[in-house]
């Protein structure tokens, strides 16, 4: 054999060498692999402390933490920007992330969108909020149907003691027209609520305003037995509403997420219930599954986080109380 | 394909490369994984006491903050205006708001101490925020601090982080710390203190030390619920496990409880009973063990280039000396043995060329001992020749001798048998191959005489001899078939009666014997020709094998520079003559 060849064969055994070395020294573990690994996660809203948003921001860095994976947040400033949130999720595959986390604003309206990322190979999961698209990777979120059936029986069990007899009518306070978390929601509360007369549906676009001014106006015109809010701000709006007409727990009140002023609402009986997510468990796993798919590995369409009924005996119990009081952000 | 494989090991080069190239594979394989292991292990120890440490220094903290509020709250209960309020019978409302101000006047000096409470029995309470009311919803006299502090006076209660609801609507996140407020003289109970510190600065206090590899740390409180867990949500809800029991039971050293690939290390707070735990990923992997690795791969490279020439080098030092001897061995092949291997190798393949050529010289011996052997049964055979001229001979003399006897021809009778009895004792001449001329001629003139008297008139003969030559070394009956060719070639045929000459002189150093005829003549050419080995089967054959039996002889005996020649003489003679050395020196005992 000719020199040549040895050279040949010395240089093909040394990469053979290195790549085993690579492999065995677990150099070429999954973390390594993670850390190379940019995510951009786009929300439904950011700045605003304290709120769900922030505790799902948490989460996600806390998982981030573990794995070393890149991320970075963007969000329009309110969830009701829709638009805002569309351009903001361009700008994301823009930068060519290897995974965009989407939180959608809107069922339908982000659908071209997470098309386009699709078509330009970058795999995008959703969660909390859906969009009608195959193409998502996976969606992460509370199911929101079995939230919805939880805040309807709560209601029940508290209508079947309040009127043993009568037909008490319901109200429903929905956030949103079109997103799938509104929309869920309603169908598990009216689930939940079966055989019960509910007088209708109003919407107040994620605007407590809107909310607080609307059941106002409903409570005065319409007799009204029992409130269900969807959301924090039509919950609150609701609370707001009722208390300020003197119907603070004669009015009962069921309603979703834990605010600071819910939960004082629920300890002083204006709220009967709530129906909380789990953000901070929602973020972490949303980032675990993506650095799953990141990996390689296969990811279940669906993930559902969970959801707690929670009520004035149970909201200062150990195990729920971190979940309704986040700890603050530390400032260091 | 798998004859493609196997010739890649068909030369020495290419197996002492493989053989090298695999162990270095191995050698560098087995050392990164040893060093790597043992950097691992040494670096894991390194950061569990460093860990040790860390955890160590953080109970320390945590329980000398609450000493600290321990003492605020001492000093709070012996406070004069707290114990004259609490154990009067009467609410005072201005003392209320002097005792509210000096509570109030610990939060400023320490903003990690959210509330200070005083709660009596009934409806006395004094807090360090006049401005808000105790909650309504709160039912404080049912709270576990209470009672705790009421069922176990003089010890103080440390609650797990919790969410305080003292306030309505105001919930922070606090480990509360009360005590039983009892009366300095009486010792009666007149209510409890509550002391809330901030929960943030216990976290922050908990932070973890190190970002990478990733760590936690986490309280349990003796019972092993927590006091704190950063991920705590996580945990309630089952996705994170951590192994309690096990940690409860954990000593504080070390040594790491490892379960499930992540580390426990942790302390115990002696003050609040808590256990201080930092959790880190099991071989979370070494930082920078890519340049370990790359150098490793590095040397590994240089290391095969250098196997590949030194393959190369070292396998020539044995083929190319090999090659060479094979190159003589094959001029071997070609009969030539007269040649010596000299090899600049190694001691083995050297030693291999020596035994090569004391082989060669071996055979070479025996060569020569063949060739010596075959020589010696060539003498042999022409001794028999020699001496299968006689008995014919014989038979014709011994029939003269009876002819000439019953002739009554005694004193012919007498020459004759003289003569044949002086033929035979010098043809024997005690075995002797060389003898004297003198003897020699003796030996040719009994073999005249004989012939003589057989043929009479047929030839006449003489004998001239230079004295000086007389001694000079002969081979015996050498001249007696030249003389009998002579005759019976030369003479018998002719009807003139012929004359045989012997002569003898010295001539350049040489003895020269020569047997001169008259007769029918013989020409240099039939001469030479009836020497030569295929005149066989002819007329002249027989008397042909005499000649060339003394040719062969002469040759034998003094060297290939020896043997007959025939030429012309003056008056037409025909000249057969030997030519001899002067000092033979022949090894009788061969014969």
């Amino acid at each position: 054999m000719k020199r040549g060849n040895w050279l040949y064969i010395s240089i093909i055994i040394a990469a053979l060498l290195y790549i085993i070395l690579l492999n065995v020294g677990g150099l070429t573990n999954d973390k390594d692999l993670l850390r190379e690994k940019r995510i951009i996660v786009v929300l439904k809203s950011v700045a605003q402390p304290m709120d769900f948003w922030d505790v799902v921001k948490t989460g996600m860095e806390e998982a981030a933490r573990e794995s070393g994976v890149q991320l970075e947040f963007t969000g329009p400033p309110h969830e009701q920007m829709v638009e805002t949130q569309i351009e903001l999720f361009y700008q994301a595959v823009e930068k060519q992330p290897h995974m965009i986390i989407l939180a959608s604003s809107d069922l339908h309206r982000l659908r071209a969108p997470v098309t386009y990322a699709d078509r330009m190979g970058i795999p995008v999961l959703t969660m909390d909020s859906a969009v009608d698209s195959e193409i998502p990777i996976s969606f992460v979120a509370t199911d929101n149907v079995e939230a919805g059936v939880k805040a309807g029986r709560a209601l029940a069990e508290i209508l079947d003691k309040k009127f043993p007899d009568g037909n008490p009518a319901v109200m429903i306070m929905s956030h949103s027209e079109g997103t799938s978390t509104a929309i869920d929601r309603e169908k598990g509360v009216r689930e939940g609520l079966e055989g019960y007369n509910i007088i209708g549906t109003w919407y107040c676009d994620i605007d407590y305003q809107v909310a607080y001014d609307l059941t106002k106006e409903l409570l005065t015109t319409r007799p009204i037995d029992a409130v269900v809010g969807l959301n924090e701000v039509s919950t609150l709006g609701v609370a707001d509403a009722v208390n300020d007409l003197g119907l603070g727990g004669i009015i009962p009140i069921v309603g979703f997420d834990n605010a600071a002023r819910e939960m004082a609402y629920l300890e002083a009986g204006v709220l009967n219930a709530v129906v909380v997510q789990r953000p901070f468990n929602m973020g972490y796993l949303s980032i675990k599954l993506a650095e799953s798919h990141l990996l390689g590995e296969k990811v279940e369409p669906f993930l559902n986080t969970g959801s707690i009924l929670i009520t004035r005996e149970n909201m200062f119990r150990p195990e729920y109380q971190e979940v309704l009081f986040p700890y603050d952000k530390l400032t260091n | 394909m798998i004859r493609r494989i196997f010739s890649f090991f068909s030369t020495l080069e290419s197996r002492t490369y493989y053989v090298f190239t695999f162990l270095i594979l191995v050698t560098i394989l087995s050392t990164q994984l040893i060093s790597y292991q043992f950097t691992q292990r040494s670096l894991t120890d390194a950061t569990n006491a460093q860990k040790g440490y860390a955890m160590e220094r953080l109970v320390h903290q945590i329980d000398s903050y609450m000493l600290t509020m321990e003492n605020i709250a001492q000093t709070v209960i012996r406070d004069e205006g707290v114990q004259q309020y609490f154990s009067s019978q009467e609410a005072n409302p201005e003392l209320k708001e002097d005792i509210s101000e000096y509570l109030a006047s610990f939060l400023r000096a320490r903003e990690d101490i959210t509330t200070i409470a005083l709660l009596g029995p009934s409806a006395k309470e004094v807090t360090s925020s006049p401005e808000l009311e105790i909650s309504p919803y709160a039912q404080v006299r049912s709270q576990e601090w209470y009672r705790e502090a009421l069922d176990s006076p003089g010890r103080t209660y440390i609650s797990s982080a919790k969410v305080q609801n003292l306030f309505y609507g105001i919930y922070p996140w606090v480990v509360s710390m009360s005590t039983a407020l009892r009366d300095q003289s009486s010792g009666e109970l007149l209510g409890v203190l509550l002391v809330d510190l901030n929960f943030n600065r216990i976290r922050e206090l908990s932070e973890p030390v190190m970002q990478d590899p990733p760590e936690y740390i986490f309280i349990l409180d003796k019972n092993g619920d927590y006091v704190f867990h950063p991920k705590q949500q996580l945990v309630f809800s089952g996705i994170i496990h951590e192994p309690t029991e096990e940690i409860l039971n954990m000593e504080d050293h070390d040594t790491p409880l490892e379960i499930d690939g992540r580390s426990y290390i942790g302390r115990t707070s002696s003050y609040a009973g808590w256990k201080i735990v930092c959790v880190t990923e099991l071989y979370a992997g070494i930082d920078q063990w890519r340049y370990v690795q790359v150098s490793y791969a590095s040397i590994g490279l240089v290391a095969f280039i250098v196997v590949g020439l030194m393959a190369n080098v070292l396998s020539r030092s044995i083929t190319h000396p090999v090659k060479q001897l094979c190159t003589i061995m094959q001029s071997v092949d070609k009969n030539n043995f007269d040649i010596t291997a000299e090899i600049d190798a190694t001691d083995e393949i050297r030693q291999l060329s020596d035994e090569f050529n004391i082989m060669l010289s071996k055979i070479r011996d025996l060569i020569d001992q063949i060739h010596h052997e075959q020589e010696l049964k060539r003498k042999s055979e022409l001794k028999a020749l020699q001496a299968q001229i006689n008995p014919h001979f014989l038979y014709n003399t011994l029939d003269s001798i009876i002819w000439m006897s019953e002739m009554g021809n005694n004193q012919e009778v007498v020459l004759m048998t003289s003569a044949l009895a002086r033929l035979f004792r010098i043809s024997i001449s005690r075995g002797r191959e060389v003898i004297t001329v003198k003897d020699e001629l003796l030996h040719v003139e009994s073999y005249l005489t004989i012939q003589k008297m057989r043929y009479r008139e047929h030839f006449s003969y003489s004998i001239d001899v230079d004295e000086s030559i007389l001694t000079a070394p002969c081979l015996k009956i050498l001249l007696q078939p030249l003389v009998e060719n002579s005759i019976y070639h030369g003479l018998k045929h002719v009807s003139y009666q012929g004359h045989i000459s012997i002569r003898g002189k010295r001539q350049q150093g040489s003895v020269v014997l020569q047997v001169a005829d008259n007769g029918a003549g013989m020409d240099p050419q039939t001469f030479n020709h009836m020497l030569s080995e295929e005149f066989v089967g002819t007329d002249v054959a027989r008397s042909g094998v005499g000649l060339r039996n003394v040719h062969e002889r002469l040759k034998l005996y003094f060297g290939e520079s020896y043997g007959l020649s025939c030429s012309r003489g003056e008056q037409e003679e025909t000249v057969v003559s030997v030519v001899l050395p002067e000092h033979a020196r022949v090894d009788e005992e061969e014969i």
